[in-house]
């Protein structure tokens, strides 16, 4: 008992997660979870524009608020998302001759990109399910 | 014209589309543009704009280098990143602080003057600034006119080459080329000054409180911002040469300088400083310790400051524009003379703005582009009238003014031919809060010349909403009024403005403009 007592001592929480989370993950369906990031230069956002996998790029602003409404829920729809999409912000002020170049006019402006096209977008801030039925229908 | 890219089509692109060579052009001449605007401030951006909406192919240069502090900002000019708005914001911003000391006579017991949040305030007006750099880019657009966000400078008297951050380079050729590239300001040449000192091309965006401040210069840049500094807690100094407000009416600017120490901000004058070193860096946001060595009266003292703000003048731009390969004439100081049609010496150059001799001031700057515009581009053969122009210090107590100062007239026109009304006012605001060193300042003056009708040629303010009062009256001086006039005028009760409807001791009279008794 005494060496038991020693080593389930030494099983810590973490411990715990580290072995129960991959066995949930492997009896649960998988989901495609995009990835969020934020640019931080040009050259990443080549990758993003000329990858396979299609991104949604949120041009936004700090002083705008209706991107500041939009963005979040916009993750939360790509996240959830079954088909794989990533998502990037763009930030118009320190980047603004990228948005020059996508004749970005008025923000939130947001792009869907793959392969080196822009393949739909929309402009302007929109409920939860008006962005997840656009999403559907850009990702058939 | 750039395609519509919002489509289910494929058309991305990641290449500039350059200008269609084949638009109708205004005249009938070989280069690319009718017109390139150098600098995108108030002026260029008026003038290039106008162009435009007369059917002119334009485009607008503008590029910031950032200050020896490496502060960098967008598109709009002096105006409205550096100058104007963030200043008239932050001086709004101390004033709410005295308005919240004033409350409580108002029957507002809990408007206790709370601490300020610098980095808060500068988060707001950044914010503004930011959306107006978008918003100007986006109208450019919409105008057609072309932006390169670029240094340029002169190849030949028809051809500019412009730099972008990359060391990329383009050449542009134009039948008219404006030149508005306003000015920057200057550091004196001693040690420390570009390494630790800053100037007004930082103070709106420093990302941390400027702690115990000292602003050296006399200029009503140096006072607005010492003002706006102590208004919002700040241990403030100011810095002087010799006289306040050079160029200012005297009498006036000696008025804001004692306002301004009865309120607590401390003076040191005669003095100049002589060396800058940093005692203890910058870190944890937190500003630095900077050890200011000085001469007062010939001897040598030293202080220590936080943060030391140059504001001993602005040179313009111009010698960044290669002048000298189109035989541009410029002064040393940078200004370029002009005729009364903003036409430089070089047949197709024009200039306007900060970088002609003329107040530096942003609607007048507006004014002469628009008008150049027309004159170039369409029909009109308006000049802009370079008289008048009225403006305001947005010092604590604030002074607005148009025409001569009681010195210029009397130059011009001899002392015996000029009379000067004056008195003390207290605007109704006032009259609740309790006696405080901020009493007894509040000023109006109207300066006649007597030979003329006692026609009014300057008008003098110094009190709360100073540009609100001065504004609509400089139409009165641009159109001949006469004391008369003013006299005549009904005016509304209870203002400040009314003081100039209402003006009777004169200062030939010695009658004297204190409040009697209670």
């Amino acid at each position: 008992f005494q060496t038991f007592q020693h080593y389930f001592k030494r099983i810590n929480l973490s411990m715990l997660r580290s072995i129960v989370r991959p066995l949930i993950r492997a009896v649960t369906p998988s989901r495609s979870v995009g990835s969020v990031t934020t640019l931080t230069s040009e050259d990443e956002f080549d990758e993003a524009f000329n990858g396979p996998t299609p991104t949604l790029v949120d041009f936004y602003a700090d002083w705008c608020g209706p991107c500041k409404q939009l963005s979040p829920i916009l993750r939360k729809v790509v996240e959830a998302h079954t088909k794989e999409v990533n998502m990037l912000l763009v930030n118009v002020d320190e980047f603004g001759d990228l948005a020059h170049e996508f004749d970005v006019m008025s923000i939130p402006c947001v792009k869907l990109v793959k392969e080196g096209k822009v393949v739909g977008g929309f402009v302007g801030n929109k409920p939860e399910e008006k962005l997840v039925e656009f999403l559907d229908k850009e990702l058939e | 014209v750039r395609e519509a890219v919002v489509s289910t089509q494929s058309t991305g692109f990641r290449v500039q589309a350059p200008p269609e060579e084949t638009s109708q052009k205004k005249d009938d001449h070989s280069y690319t543009f009718d017109l390139a605007v150098v600098g995108g401030g108030s002026g260029g951006l008026a003038c290039a704009k106008e162009a435009a909406k007369l059917g002119a192919k334009v485009c607008v240069f503008d590029f910031v280098h950032p200050s020896p502090y490496k502060t960098t900002w967008g598109l709009g000019g002096t105006c409205l990143n550096v100058g104007c708005i963030p200043k008239k914001l932050m001086h709004t911003a101390s004033i709410y602080g005295e308005l919240m000391e004033d409350a409580a006579s108002f029957g507002w017991d809990d408007a206790a003057k709370n601490d300020h949040s610098w980095s808060s305030m500068v988060g707001s007006v950044q914010g503004h600034i930011k959306k107006q750099n978008w918003s100007l880019r986006i109208d450019l657009q919409e105008k057609d006119v072309t932006y390169y966000n670029e240094y340029a400078a002169f190849v030949d008297s028809h051809t500019l080459k412009g730099v972008n951050k990359r060391g990329k380079e383009r050449e542009v050729t134009a039948n008219k080329i404006v030149l508005a590239m306003g000015g920057r300001p200057n550091y004196p040449d001693i040690p420390g000054a570009s390494e630790y000192a800053i100037t007004s091309d930082d103070i709106f965006s420093l990302k941390y409180n400027p702690g115990k401040t000292l602003c050296v210069g006399a200029s009503y840049i140096s006072l607005e911002c010492a003002g706006f500094l102590h208004g919002l807690g700040i241990d403030t100094t100011v810095m002087v040469r010799s006289i306040l407000l050079r160029g200012f009416d005297e009498d006036c600017a000696q008025k804001i300088g004692e306002y301004m120490e009865a309120i607590g901000v401390k003076f040191l004058r005669p003095a100049t400083p002589t060396k800058i070193e940093c005692v203890k860096e910058a870190a944890d946001g937190n500003p630095p310790e900077l050890k200011v060595t000085f001469l007062q009266d010939g001897v040598e003292k030293s202080e220590t400051y936080n943060t030391v703000l140059f504001a001993i003048g602005r040179t313009p731009l111009t010698s960044k524009v290669n002048p000298d390969s189109i035989g541009l004439k410029y002064e040393s100081n940078g200004k370029v003379p002009v005729n009364e049609a903003e036409q430089t010496n070089v047949e197709n150059v024009y200039a306007l703005g900060d970088i002609i001799k003329a107040p530096e001031l942003t609607p007048l700057a507006i004014q002469s582009g628009r008008l150049l515009a027309r004159r170039l581009f369409g029909e009109s053969k308006l000049l802009t009238d370079y008289q008048n122009v009225p403006t305001t210090v947005f010092t604590p107590i604030e002074y607005g003014c148009c025409g001569l100062s009681e010195e210029a007239a009397i130059a011009k026109y001899g002392a015996e031919n000029i009379e000067v009304y004056h008195t003390k006012h207290t605007p109704t605001e006032q009259v609740v809060r309790e006696p405080s060193e901020r009493d007894g300042f509040n000023y109006a003056k109207m300066v006649c010349v007597k030979s003329e009708n006692e026609k009014v040629v300057g008008l003098h303010y110094l009190g709360p909403h100073a540009g609100e009062v001065i504004g609509g009256f400089a139409l009165g001086l641009t159109m001949g009024a006469t004391k008369s006039d003013f006299d005549r005028l009904v005016g509304i009760h209870p203002t400040s403005s009314e003081v100039f409807t209402t003006l009777k001791i004169t200062k030939s009279s010695g009658e004297s403009i204190e409040d009697e008794d209670c």
